[in-house]
């Protein structure tokens, strides 16, 4: 019985489906840039990434089938993320040291430059390559405690934990709530996907309150100024929202010369130098500060009508994967509430994948929620890649294989 | 449809699309090479550098950019363009070069027509070719593309005022001025100031005016950092210091600012404070 439902499984996996025809859609769209676009040598690399996106999301959607394999994805993905955060967290204390020798405790205003990460190591936005693969990071723990190996999870904690540590020194509010938006979503999911009862989701909920708030004290005991930083109450922050939004107003100016197709890929800097706005101190802007608006900018509403659909059609197919369970070849929902229970409890493994696909999913809002005021996710082909594969992840079907 | 047709057709793409990313990964190479070469002054190793790498990517605006910028290393530091003739005095060397540099400017400028420094630069180049019309265009797109850069409205207004139009120099200094206050510590306003003494100090005048009627609109501290330095320049001391230190309490991340602030303690005796900032 087991192993029809894995083919039956693998045989859904093999064909495509909306999502896939929606990444593909996109590819050729992003092939035209290649020849037209106002500067199409930014325009090759940008393509060059969207095809090696393509080819991750496609490689994890063919090969990426068993939990095994999820799992052990995603432990090289959080080794490296963990190497990414320990290397970002010796700089920063190397940098907040030579701050406060020098008598600057007020380190929100040097935030810019405290947690780089090794530059020639990794090749993304640092706290978006952080935010990517926090859920990552936290798929196996979540996957292991709904398999019953509570103690293994603990351990296996204790890699997000580590990582959210780092993104909590980011001192960018944007990251603050995208950490916060990662755990809270990860376990509405959770709820909503009957992963795990009310009880044990208010018990998480506050657990991660919790566990985030520990961090964020243990932090504030070390560093000065941790705390405060998220209130947004630095005169550089408010410079950072005026200056955003002075961008976005030029930006959106961009998209009204060029509607359909925009600029084109990796284009937006070049358009958006500088303003002759005699009220504006804001000065040059490289990036549009919003992954939307920058979509607009370089893509047009063609492209952004082609990425909204993408996401439409994720958030579909994460739902109908989450919402059919093939054990019996029924719905989860249509069986009574005593059986739901014995249902859960007697096929760990299916409510242990939905625990990883609940981390998957939320990883991806987290992501998109940070970079509404940020515009880093297309910058990389690291970053673009994981993004595309974390994808490809929510969207896998549920096997009984545990 | 099956998922592994479109993955093969996809990697076969990929896999495809990588000579041409090879091609323009060694053109970034050398493009780095490049940059060492002219750093350590071995320009024909830097022009061989320069040359592989637009072989490699010729749609590649930067390269054509950098390219030019080689030729135009060959010129004298200097304008030899005097007053009485309309063309720079130039040795046929030096007019070859020049002509090659604006080739080449034109080239990136074909592929990229927003690259504000290759217009500055190609405006530089159009006047020492005597076609001060081209300049004029040149810089008035680098100035409209760019316009939070002072060093182009600075350009800009020596060359107007080159040409006579002091009122529309003036104003592209003031421009100038207004968003980089260091000028005034500039060879450029140096030479200004003991030129034209009385107009110097209007000019100034001027600005310190525009930007105090800014500060009325609400605060910005990078608004007390200029008008902070400017008024440091004019000897107010007493002012200089209140914006300076307004300007370093709400953005103390910006190192110039500290520095203007130590200057004006400096200047008043207060060797510790000048020090500490």
């Amino acid at each position: 019985m087991s192993e029809l439902l894995d083919a039956g499984a693998a045989m859904t996996e093999s064909r495509l489906r909306a999502v896939d025809w929606s990444v593909m859609v996109l590819l050729s769209f992003d092939l035209f840039f290649v020849l037209f676009s106002s500067y199409p040598a930014n325009s090759f690399r940008f393509f060059e990434g969207m095809l090696l996106a393509s080819v991750s999301y496609l490689l994890t959607r063919l090969s990426i089938h068993t939990p095994i394999r999820i799992n052990t994805l995603s432990g090289l993905l959080s080794a490296a993320g963990l190497y990414i955060t320990f290397s970002s967290l010796s700089r920063f204390g190397q940098s907040v040291q030579k701050l406060v020798e020098n008598g600057l405790t007020d380190l929100v205003d040097f935030r810019a430059q405290l947690l780089v990460p090794v530059r020639s190591w990794i090749p993304g936005e640092g706290f978006t390559a952080l935010l990517l693969l926090l859920p990552v990071a936290c798929a196996p723990a979540a996957y292991l405690w709904r398999s019953g190996r509570s103690a293994i999870a603990g351990i296996a904690f204790l890699s997000p934990v580590l990582i959210l540590a780092a993104l909590l020194l980011s001192f960018s509010r944007a990251v603050f709530g995208a950490s916060v938006i990662f755990l809270l979503s990860a376990i509405i999911l959770m709820l909503l996907y009957r992963v795990v009862t009310r009880k044990e989701g208010a018990i998480l909920i506050c657990g991660m309150m919790g566990c985030l708030l520990l961090v964020l004290l243990c932090e504030a005991a070390w560093y000065p100024n941790v705390l405060t930083a998220y209130l947004g109450h630095h005169a550089s922050q408010l410079r950072s929202t005026q200056g955003r939004f002075e961008i976005w107003h030029r930006s959106l100016a961009l998209v009204r010369e060029h509607p359909l197709t925009g600029v084109g890929p990796s284009n937006a800097g070049l358009f958006l130098l500088s303003s002759d706005s005699a009220d504006e101190t804001t000065g040059f802007a490289g990036r549009a500060f919003s992954l939307p608006i920058q979509v607009l900018v370089e893509q047009g509403v063609l492209g952004f009508a082609l990425y909204s659909f993408l996401l439409i059609v994720a958030a579909l197919e994460f739902h109908r994967t989450m919402r059919t369970w093939k054990a019996d070849g029924t719905h989860l929902e249509t069986h009574s509430k005593r059986k739901q229970k014995q249902v859960l409890h007697t096929n760990r493994g299916v409510a242990a994948q939905k625990a990883m696909k609940s981390c998957f999913a939320a990883g991806i809002l987290a992501v998109l929620l940070r970079e509404l005021t940020y515009s880093s996710l297309f910058e990389h082909t690291a970053t673009l890649a994981m993004m595309f594969a974390l994808i490809a992840l929510a969207c896998k079907e549920v096997s009984s294989a545990s | 449809m099956k998922m592994k047709p479109i993955f093969i057709a996809v990697m076969s793409i990929a896999v495809l699309f990588q000579w041409p990313a090879w091609e323009h990964k060694r053109a970034d190479d050398e493009l780095g090479d490049f940059y060492s070469r002219m750093a350590s002054a071995d320009f024909v190793a830097a022009r061989e550098s320069i040359d592989d790498a637009i072989r490699l990517w010729p749609s590649n605006a930067r390269y054509h950019g950098w390219r030019a910028y080689w030729d135009s290393q060959q010129l004298p530091s200097r304008c030899s363009r005097t007053t009485q003739s309309k063309k720079a005095d130039l040795s046929s060397v030096d007019q070859q070069s020049t002509e090659e540099a604006t080739t080449e400017y034109r080239s990136a400028l074909a592929l990229n027509g927003h690259d504000a420094v290759a217009y500055q630069n190609l405006g530089w180049l159009d006047h020492l070719l005597g076609d001060d019309h081209q300049a004029a265009d040149a810089w008035e797109k680098s100035t409209e593309l760019d316009p939070d850069n002072a060093v182009f409205h600075l350009a800009y207004g020596m060359f107007l005022q080159e040409n006579g139009n002091v009122p529309l120099a003036e104003s592209q200094y003031e421009t100038a001025i207004e968003l980089a206050p260091s000028i005034l510590d500039s060879q450029f306003y140096v030479r200004y100031r003991n030129r034209f003494p009385d107009q110097a100090s209007v000019l100034l005048d001027r600005c310190v005016a525009k930007l105090e009627s800014r500060l009325q609109n609400g605060d910005d501290p990078i608004l007390d950092a200029r008008l902070g330095k400017m008024y440091f320049y004019q000897s107010n001391l007493a002012r200089a210091k209140s914006l300076l230190e307004a300007a370093v309490s709400q953005l103390p991340n910006l190192p110039l600012v500290w520095f203007n602030l130590g200057q004006v303690h400096e200047t008043q005796g207060e060797t510790a404070e000048a020090i500490n900032c």
